[in-house]
């Protein structure tokens, strides 16, 4: 969510600017100005956490494999979607981004395209929904399962 | 700090009341600060030729590094008070005086009437407690629907809010230029491209609900921010996203399960079945269920956005207020809210 040293370090600023001088207790302010340099030391004691995201990285690609290969067999529905080799360059580009996040946040944007174009061919033929955007919805809520599992 | 604001209060109501002498801030107290705005509550004490006065003020003053600041006008939240409060019998603030000269509090801020009562939070134990005995004894529960109905069939052309706020054109036009507006923060307060907000988007552009009439609404209209004294609702308050739109919006927003999490009852208050029948009944408008379930996605979405938009102001070093970085952190929560709502 956000990098982890700028999140310590403004955390570390509120406990000093905000926190400790409004504490009264003698014994509290000793503990906060302890915690800053506790927090600095986690900071430097630690790496980014990546893997999640690379979790969700596999996952995404799959996805959006599977529903492009499963849209392009499928010609009784879906014979004028050109906009699945667009999605397939996309996804052949996307390989060769390193940074996780990055990575992470192009796929994503895939995805959201996938569901853009077929909410347009849903305007047109209601059996979209059913065939591939409720499908879709059932893939994206792992993702999510995934993210929320990080959350405290 | 508090201090120093008293005096700058001090000097303020010296100059803005005519003849006074004397002039004390007394009973000042400052509510938890707020995401968007911060609150100052007082008492003001002075003399004139006629004797002591006193007399009760709240002043709402902008916070800079607030949430959604560049989406809000602040001086319109003054004049949709001043003109509400002129035009209807509800229990809202008077207001009073405008201010812009940031040299006084550190922003601009607006001066309105201190109302009476005690506020509760919901989910709090007190809160529950509170709602929950209210819920038994029925006077504040039917006083909830009766205000806001009575809200919603005020004539807000008559009332000269039409001069001020925008009338939304035809019956798709509320809806129509709120969801622009939600894909504008969509994109202003991106963290990454999402997948649930994008198909709740697309979702909610194809499912839109035609208006029965246009309304003035609260948008944030829910227990916690009402004053309640003696079994009577003292106040409504927080009308920072008042607007003219789709009195369904706030109906919805009663009913969403984000503001009862487990509770049966609707913002802990008040059974569903009675509050809808009851605010039929009074406006004579209908309720349809598809459209409340339509206006909470609207809702959760707004939420996602709102958070997202806590966090990408943390990221960007915007403020070091940790509730924000907390919220941008909750954020799979709240959009795990909407994949709920779309049934996933």
């Amino acid at each position: 969510m956000f990098d982890k040293s700028f999140t310590l370090k403004t955390a570390n600023d509120v406990i000093k600017d905000v926190i400790i001088p409004n504490l009264t207790s003698g014994m509290a302010k000793e503990q906060a100005i302890a915690l800053l340099s506790v927090l600095k030391n986690v900071d430097t004691n630690t790496i980014e956490n990546t893997k999640p995201k690379e979790q969700l990285i596999t996952l995404i690609n799959q996805t959006v494999e599977e529903f492009l290969q499963a849209i392009r067999s499928d010609s009784r529905e879906t014979s004028a979607f050109n906009w699945v080799e667009e999605l397939d360059s996309a996804l052949e580009e996307a390989v060769f981004i390193e940074d996780a996040t990055d990575k992470w946040k192009q796929l994503n944007e895939i995805q959201c395209r996938l569901l853009r174009f077929l909410y347009k061919e849903n305007a047109a033929n209601r059996a979209i929904e059913s065939r591939y955007i409720f499908p879709l919805r059932k893939r994206i809520r792992e993702q999510l399962t995934i993210e929320m599992s990080l959350v405290r | 700090m508090a201090e120093k604001i008293k005096l700058s209060l001090k000097a303020y109501f010296e100059s803005k009341i005519k003849g006074a002498e004397k002039v004390e801030i007394r009973e000042y107290s400052q509510p938890s600060a707020g995401w968007s705005d911060e609150a100052f509550i007082f008492d003001v004490h002075w003399e004139t030729a006629n004797g002591k006065q006193i007399k009760g003020f709240a002043i709402r003053k902008q916070n800079k590094g607030g949430l959604m600041r560049e989406n809000r006008n602040f001086f319109l939240q003054f004049k949709y008070l001043d003109r509400l409060s002129k035009n209807c019998d509800l229990p809202i603030p008077g207001v009073y005086w405008y201010e812009t000269d940031e040299s006084i509090l550190g922003g601009p801020f607006f001066v309105m009437d201190k109302l009476p009562g005690n506020s509760y939070v919901p989910w709090s134990k007190e809160g529950q407690l509170f709602f929950k005995r209210a819920n038994e004894e029925g006077e504040i529960p039917f006083h909830f629907v009766q205000y806001l109905a009575k809200l919603h069939l005020l004539d807000y052309s008559g009332a000269g809010f039409t001069e001020d706020f925008d009338e939304p054109k035809g019956e798709y036009g509320f809806i129509d230029d709120k969801l622009i507006g939600l894909e504008e923060m969509y994109y202003r307060y991106q963290i990454s491209p999402d997948p649930v907000i994008v198909d709740a988007l697309e979702w909610l552009k194809a499912h839109k609900p035609a208006a029965q009439r246009y309304s003035l609404i609260h948008n944030d209209y829910r227990t916690g921010n009402l004053l309640y004294s003696h079994n009577e609702i003292t106040g409504i308050l927080d009308w920072e996203a008042a607007e003219i739109g789709d009195p369904m919006a706030d109906v919805a927003y009663v009913c969403a399960k984000s503001n009862r999490m487990d509770s049966p009852l609707m913002c802990y208050l008040v059974d569903r079945q009675l509050f809808l029948d009851t605010y039929s009944e009074l406006t004579g408008l209908r309720v349809e269920e598809k459209v409340l379930h339509y206006y909470e996605v609207y809702h959760q979405v707004r939420f996602v956005l709102i958070s997202q938009s806590a966090g990408t102001s943390f990221a960007k070093g915007e403020t070091k207020d940790l509730r924000m970085a907390r919220q941008g952190y909750r954020w799979p929560l709240m959009r795990n809210m909407v994949a709920e709502l779309l049934g996933y």
